[in-house]
């Protein structure tokens, strides 16, 4: 980017989506030219999990299960994990808060999932991963913070991380403090250390400091994010309230 | 007594949100936690708070019996029945 840039590199072995009304690459990928909000209702299909386990799952568990279903291949495939949201779960705070205010008790079950990290608990509970999990919230910053902490994971311990980035439909009552866009979409991208050379195309994440101005809304940034991953000679390029991000293939010359 | 079985059933399937699983699935005999419906600890204190909230029978968490009045629908039936003759609630 320029002298006052940080980088780090990293591969990218797969990537898998969902919104309401999209899943397949081709999907996306005719999203992507389109941009906006993904539209639609319908909430992400985990039939292939036992009822008993599935029940726990909200729409936002629900989208997490299933993309990171499409990028574990098999049940031995374990590795560690990095959640990012913005908001999280927010109905569930929001329904025991207003339990709170009601003075009626609260739901166990809600208050055990309500916890930034909670869906990447009961992932690995019932996929018996005990790798590591970690949980990111970095306001508008969420997704690409979300992915650099991927990447560094994946730096130092040498071998593929996954990084899960879901938003869900956001409670009216707080609407009003939030007038940007928040889509409901989930982005699921397994992450290679540069060095494994067999893993997939190298890519670069850049970011440097900028005066304060305005930000790309969620949706605009997971557009520009996507752009530069996974579309032919794509270039991702966005600004938060204080950083400009950079997210580029890497063409190593023969 | 048999309808308070069916309305905990029902009380079960709703605080749980027990997706494809109906009324007529649990055994009112059958143990709710472990090898039967398989519920778990979290479960135990969701229900807690159910019957609490429909029947305004509090289970105490620290007593020995409550893991008795927990064993299936129809001790907890049984439970609710006594509690309500005693004047609880």
């Amino acid at each position: 980017m320029n002298n006052n840039s940080t980088e780090i590199d990293f591969r990218l072995r797969d990537w898998q989506a969902w919104a309401p009304g999209m899943s397949s690459h081709k999907d996306w990928l005719a999203w992507i030219e389109r941009g906006g909000p993904p539209a639609g209702e319908e909430r992400a299909d985990v039939s292939f999990l036992p009822a008993m386990q599935r029940r726990r799952l909200g729409p936002m568990a629900r989208m997490v299960f299933r993309v990171m279903e499409d990028t574990l291949h098999d049940a031995d495939d374990h590795a560690p994990m990095v959640f990012a949201s913005r908001h999280g779960e927010l109905a569930r705070s929001y329904s025991l808060l207003q339990s709170l205010a009601e003075g009626e008790p609260l739901s166990p079950r809600d208050f055990s999932l309500s916890v930034h990290n909670a869906i990447l608990g009961l992932h690995s509970i019932a996929r018996k991963n005990r790798e590591p999990a970690t949980a990111v919230a970095a306001g508008l910053d969420t997704l690409p913070a979300g992915l650099l902490e991927t990447a560094v994971q994946a730096a130092v311990s040498q071998r593929d991380c996954l990084m899960v980035w879901a938003e869900q439909s956001i409670p009216a009552f707080y609407r009003h403090y939030l007038p940007e866009d928040a889509p409901v979409a989930c982005l699921a991208l397994r992450v290679a250390p540069k060095e494994d050379t067999q893993a997939g195309p190298l890519f670069r994440l850049a970011w440097r400091a900028v005066p304060p101005g305005d930000p790309a809304g969620e949706t605009a940034v997971l557009q520009s994010m996507l752009t530069g991953l996974v579309r032919p000679q794509g270039r991702g390029d966005w600004r938060s309230e204080r950083r400009a991000w950079q997210l580029e293939p890497v063409h190593v010359a023969a | 007594m048999s309808g308070l079985k069916t309305e905990l059933r029902e009380l079960l399937i709703e605080a749980l949100e027990l997706e494809d699983i109906a009324v007529e699935d649990i055994d009112p005999q059958a143990p709710l936690f472990g090898d039967g419906l398989g519920l778990d600890s979290i479960d135990a204190l969701e229900i807690g708070v159910a019957v609490q909230k429909k029947y305004n029978v509090r289970l105490d968490a620290t007593s020995e019996d409550t893991r008795e009045h927990f064993y299936s629908i129809e001790n907890l039936a049984r439970f609710i029945e006594s509690a309500r003759a005693n004047g609880a609630g």
